[in-house]
């Protein structure tokens, strides 16, 4: 029973942590060189790829808007968090993104664990899927 | 040395040293390049003393010859042209002292340097082959010329004849043009690729038949249409040996490799040459739903995407993953485009399949 409390109390602490770290530090990444590595990558996309695929995939083709960093903390955490609840393996969760909006209909992000493509998001924050640059 | 002074016999020594005289030769210049003229001196200290050469001889470090004619016994100072290494020793005998010295030439290999303009063309045109000795041998030369097709025989209207160092023929094939020529000791020899191509992009590298050949291959050896799983990006590259050749290679599939990696870190460089270019294929259409990405790609391992949520090749190189260090680099889309990728990262696209462009894989 003791071992069940401190196993709760230990939890608590963890999660309490954890949202007081994601409070403390935006969770938008915005490094500029690599943000611009994502923007112009995702430009590339909506820009040369094709027109029906990519209304297929939710994507705007050549958007008047463009693509754009965002930084709004609040949108950030929502995509991260709609995407953290695909499953429960914690483990695989992101902690912070790239975000960018894609004209005016889609998001894409591409969070800061390794082996995560870009995630794309309707503005309703629903995964529509994703894609992935080739090495 | 005696005498008599006042009635007594003297005597007084002298001592008299006779330095031996010397023979000095000196070459200038001591080294050529190909053939050139070189002048032989012969010299005797102390000067004032009169002397004459016995004999000049030459002789070469291989072979025989190399020398345009023998120097004279009269001569202290001839000049001859010298087309191979050696060494050229002058004897003389001055009373009691037999002298002798030598000096050596060394002769470096001209070289000989075959060119095409333009090295691409559309279809059958006039292409100009010129050869060039540098230096510009001081007899002349003749070179002998000789045409292959990369497939097949001719492609060619007529082959050049020995008395052209520069000709214009008719090509009608991609293949090589070689030339050879003996000058002096060298058998000297250097060849060019013509590439005839059903179109031109305007890119030197993508208008090289050889190129085209090898994304062609780097591309269907991905197994494109495979089992997603199962394909494997393939790479090559295009280097210079240390002969100064030119090798274009496709890389086997190595077990860092994967749907959509190509690892060219992997790859042992060491003692092939210079790479020059590299290229690989991307075996996925770029944002086809009905070609997404295998989980056995690194980039979407950890994805926590749900079954019918899809993960797609995005078109285009990656940055900074294919850019290959101050290198060109090329990648090659199943159904996309061919990308240039200059060494800085920055790409340009040449699609494929589109009215009013040249596709960039049309052999």
């Amino acid at each position: 029973m003791k071992l069940r409390w401190l196993t709760l109390t230990l939890s608590f602490q963890l999660v309490v942590g954890y949202q007081d770290a994601r409070a403390q530090t935006s969770s938008c990444l915005a490094n500029p060189d690599t943000a611009a590595m994502h923007v112009a990558l995702v430009t590339r996309g909506v820009t040369i790829g094709d027109s029906t695929r990519l209304a297929q995939l939710g994507l705007p083709y050549r958007p008047p808007a463009g693509v754009a960093l965002v930084t709004d903390t609040t949108i950030c955490s929502a995509l991260i968090d709609a995407y953290n609840a695909l499953d429960s393996v914690t483990a695989m969760n992101v902690g912070r993104a790239y975000v960018m909006r894609v004209g005016t209909t889609a998001y894409v992000m591409m969070g800061d664990r390794s082996g995560v493509p870009y995630i794309i998001f309707d503005t309703a924050y629903h995964v529509l899927g994703g894609m992935a640059s080739m090495h | 040395m005696f005498a008599t002074v006042n009635g007594v016999v003297a005597q007084q020594a002298v001592s008299v040293t006779v330095t031996p005289p010397t023979l000095d030769v000196t070459a200038t210049p001591t080294t050529t390049t190909g053939p050139d003229s070189v002048t032989f001196t012969a010299t005797v200290t102390p000067t004032s003393i009169a002397w004459n050469l016995s004999s000049w001889t030459w002789v070469p470090d291989s072979g025989t010859g190399g020398i345009s004619a023998v120097c004279n016994w009269w001569e202290t100072t001839c000049k001859r042209l010298i087309s191979r290494s050696g060494w050229m020793k002058a004897a003389a005998t001055l009373g009691e002292y037999v002298l002798a010295d030598s000096v050596h030439v060394k002769v470096d290999p001209p070289q000989l340097k075959v060119t095409a303009a333009p090295t691409s063309i559309q279809g059958p045109q006039d292409v100009t082959f010129t050869a060039t000795v540098n230096p510009n041998p001081p007899n002349g030369w003749d070179p002998s010329w000789a045409w292959r097709a990369d497939s097949g025989t001719g492609g060619i209207s007529a082959v050049c004849n020995w008395w052209e160092t520069s000709c214009t023929r008719t090509c009608s094939k991609s293949g090589w043009m070689k030339a050879t020529a003996m000058i002096g000791a060298f058998q000297l020899a250097d060849s060019v690729h013509v590439s005839v191509l059903p179109c031109l992009t305007g890119d030197s590298l993508l208008d090289d038949s050889r190129i085209r050949r090898a994304l062609i291959d780097a591309l269907n050896g991905a197994s494109p249409n495979g089992p997603a799983a199962n394909r494997r990006e393939r790479g090559g590259m295009r280097f210079r040996r240390p002969d100064g050749s030119i090798a274009d290679t496709l890389f086997g599939i190595g077990p860092t490799d994967t749907p959509c990696s190509f690892d060219f870190a992997a790859r042992s460089l060491a003692g092939v040459g210079v790479p020059i270019a590299a290229w690989h294929s991307h075996p996925f259409t770029p944002l086809d739903p009905n070609d997404p990405l295998p989980s056995n790609c690194p980039q979407v391992a950890n994805s926590k995407l749900l079954p019918g949520q899809v993960v797609l090749a995005l078109p285009g190189p990656s940055v900074p993953n294919d850019t290959q260090s101050g290198m060109d680099h090329i990648v090659v889309e199943k159904n996309g485009a061919v990308w240039r990728v200059d060494p800085s990262g920055a790409s340009t696209p040449y699609p494929r399949n589109q009215p009013g462009q040249c596709d960039p894989l049309s052999l």
